[in-house]
């Protein structure tokens, strides 16, 4: 063989050592991927929520995602996320619907966009497995919703009253509470109505009712089974609404709640307030409860009584009673029908405050009969501590879910109430908005500097090269 | 190294071919950041007649990203015209014989070539981003992820101008040199449109497309396996491109 051979021979063999050296590298680099996300809140990362969810996997599971090129790196986006939190029990193929039709078949899958998550079946054959749940779309809630029904979690039930006019989790309109239900199922809440007129009492595995702005009065019997409820250590979160029958204040008033029959305002909305614009924020946290103390944006609530709590521990029935959130303290209140219009409004008698939005009681209670173990997950002895919250205006309606801090404080409340603290997060929320206007003069500059300016220079200093060179 | 570095920016700026090239980049960078820069003014407007509605203004998905994504994409337009004569234009009028006289490793040889051309690029990404600071004086912008997504540019162009230079020492003439150059890396954008066909291989050493790999970097993920991508690759071209030049030891 002569050199001339070898040497050829040496450098085609250096060419494919190099190429294996390359992919050996990017199998390791891709294996052992570490990821920052950069972004202000984090958008790009999973919630806290999701990531354990997913590192407490026992069995390994899979998502067989259909998608089409254009959605299909988002949708793998998402995925690697999950399977970065847990590569041992989370795995994902992404697969196109026309080119993969016997799958999508096996499967069930119509369109792009939807897909599958089951336990992976034995050896990762590609037969569906027969415990999977249907993702009608790639977003984190659905998937960590699909996770939390396929890794048979213990669910914890909530009640939500109905029957007196209460905001219902069937209802999808602005004014219904469809949306909290779905903000609280991929925590393993599974919500349920419950009807005191159908039932005669609450179930004994219920984690916590909720009474979402009754209008109605509760009849005798059902008041006495509210009461025992939270008198054998119960959780209750009650929405005052502004239509919300006066009763239902006298009832509070025993936990130490003094509800006032009263809206709050900011001044500027006096006199020219409709209902549906009397919003307050409430920015003034309670620092050191669990609930709030991460709590980065402020809430807006909508029609807001100011719930008081009682000072004189005579009148409180031996509950502990604080605020969780106030408004601003430039904000004043006004009769209840003035602001709904029944009554000319006046100009507002007191100065402006702050007034507390939601307020919350607690009492360690000894049962007298002893509910399932299921319905709290952490009491070791009979004594319970009895938890309420009542909140005086709109929050977590779907109109209002959504906006600023709303979702993450509602969730945050009732993993409170049920004694889950240690769910208590902020949930990694979208891009913040940031509308831009233009003004016709700066669009005249942004044109001249960037498509005539810039270029130009440039344009000129290699026509100025050009002829120095001649 | 340095001097030679220097006679390649020489060469590269008194022939006006940097100059005119950084121009014509700009230029389209800049009508990509208006007519965004437009639609998102409108979006905004839409927006605020409608209260719910503006979680849909979003200036670093909707604006900052496309326009970045932009600034990359070009690149493969723009890298092979500036990489085509490298070593072209020494084999073809005989001069690379000449620069193997001078006392310098082909690894200084290569490396004075590749980063001259890398600092012309550079230097054309940077000026681009006279459109993110003029967006910055009208909307609060995110500069963690402005500073990940240069970074990121920076790195591909890096691999562009690797695979660059290996493609100019193939041949010498030019014009196959900058065909080759185009062709690879638009092929390696097509790779990360079709991904479906490289599925095999994604799965084990992640995406092969380098515009893929800037695609999570421009939105503030900054990965290991990115990073690492960009430096195996660059290293991996610019050894290539030291065995091809080594080769002519052999082949003449």
């Amino acid at each position: 063989m002569s050199i001339h051979t070898k040497a050829a021979l040496n450098t085609v063999l250096s060419f494919f050592l190099a190429m294996l050296l390359f992919g050996i590298i990017l199998a390791i680099s891709n294996k052992h991927n570490k990821t920052y996300d950069v972004t202000q809140n984090k958008r790009l990362s999973l919630s806290e929520q999701s990531a354990k969810l997913v590192k407490e996997l026992k069995k390994p599971v899979r998502v067989v995602a259909f998608s089409n090129d254009h959605e299909r790196k988002n949708v793998e986006r998402i995925l690697k996320n999950y399977r970065n939190a847990n590569p041992a029990m989370f795995h994902f193929e992404v697969l196109d619907l026309l080119k993969n039709p016997a799958r999508a078949k096996a499967y069930d899958i119509v369109y792009s966009g939807q897909g599958v998550l089951e336990l992976l079946p034995e050896g990762g054959a590609n037969e569906p497995s027969k415990r999977q749940e249907r993702l009608n779309d790639f977003e984190e809630q659905t998937i960590t919703n699909a996770l939390v029904k396929l890794s048979d979690r213990d669910s914890l039930k909530l009640g939500f009253l109905t029957g007196h006019g209460e905001a219902s989790i069937s209802e999808n309109q602005p004014f219904g509470i469809s949306g909290l239900k779905m903000a609280l199922e991929p925590e393993a809440y599974k919500a349920e109505e419950i009807n005191l007129a159908k039932q005669p009492q609450l179930p004994t595995d219920l984690a916590a009712l909720i009474v979402a702005g009754p209008k109605a009065p509760l009849l005798d019997g059902e008041r006495d089974i509210l009461k025992k409820y939270i008198d054998d250590g119960g959780r209750l979160l009650f929405w005052f609404d502004a239509q919300t029958d006066r009763s239902y204040a006298d009832f509070l008033l025993q936990y130490g709640f003094e509800i006032p029959d009263e809206i709050i305002l900011t001044p500027d909305q006096v006199g020219r307030i409709t209902q549906d614009s009397a919003a307050v924020v409430g920015m003034i946290f309670d620092a050191g409860h669990p609930v709030t103390k991460d709590q980065k944006e402020f809430i807006l609530s909508l029609l807001s009584h100011p719930i008081k709590a009682v000072t004189d521990p005579t009148r409180t029935n031996g509950y502990t009673v604080k605020p969780l959130v106030s408004s601003t303290d430039m904000t004043v209140v006004v009769p209840t029908a003035e602001v709904l219009g029944k009554k000319k409004m006046a100009p507002p008698k007191g100065k402006a405050a702050s007034f507390p939005l939601v307020t919350l009681a607690s009492k360690k209670q000894t049962p007298t009969a002893s509910p399932s173990p299921s319905a709290s997950p952490s009491p070791s002895s009979d004594e319970r501590e009895a938890r309420l919250a009542v909140m005086g205006g709109e929050v977590f309606t779907n109109q209002l879910l959504r906006v600023v801090g709303n979702r993450d404080f509602s969730v945050n409340l009732i993993n409170w109430l049920v004694e889950e603290e240690g769910r208590i997060t902020i949930r990694p929320v979208a891009e913040e908005s940031k509308p831009l206007f233009l003004a016709p003069g700066q669009v005249r500059n942004i044109v001249g500097v960037q498509l005539l300016l810039i270029p130009m220079v440039f344009l000129l200093l290699g026509i100025l090269s050009a002829v120095k060179r001649r | 190294m340095i001097a030679l570095m220097s006679k390649e920016l020489r060469t590269y700026y008194n022939s006006s071919m940097a100059w005119i090239l950084t121009a014509c980049y700009l230029l389209v960078i800049g009508l990509v950041f208006v007519i965004l820069l437009l639609q998102f003014g409108s979006a905004s407007t839409r927006a605020s007649a409608n209260p719910m509605g503006m979680g849909e203004v979003k200036v670093m998905e909707q604006l900052v990203y496309p326009v970045m994504w932009w600034m990359a994409f070009l690149l493969i337009f723009l890298v092979p015209l500036l990489t085509m004569r490298l070593f072209s234009e020494e084999k073809r009028s005989g001069t690379l014989e000449l620069l193997f006289t001078y006392p310098l490793t082909e690894f200084q040889i290569v490396g004075a070539k590749f980063f001259s051309a890398l600092l012309v690029v550079t230097m054309m990404v940077l000026c681009s981003g006279s459109t993110i600071l003029l967006l910055s004086r009208l909307v609060k912008i995110e500069w963690p992820t402005i500073g990940v997504a240069y970074l990121g540019l920076v790195l591909l162009a890096a691999s562009f101008v690797a695979y660059g230079v290996w493609a100019s020492s193939l041949s010498s003439n030019q014009l196959v040199a900058a065909v080759v150059t185009f062709g690879g890396l638009f092929g390696m954008w097509l790779v990360g449109v079709f991904q479906e066909a490289v599925a095999v291989v994604k799965e084990y050493v992640g995406d092969p497309s380098n515009l893929t790999h800037f695609e999570t970097m421009a939105r503030g993920e900054l990965n290991s396996h990115d990073v690492v991508y960009y430096v195996a690759w660059t290293v991996l071209f610019f050894f290539l491109t030291m065995r091809i030049l080594e080769s002519r030891k052999w082949s003449t």
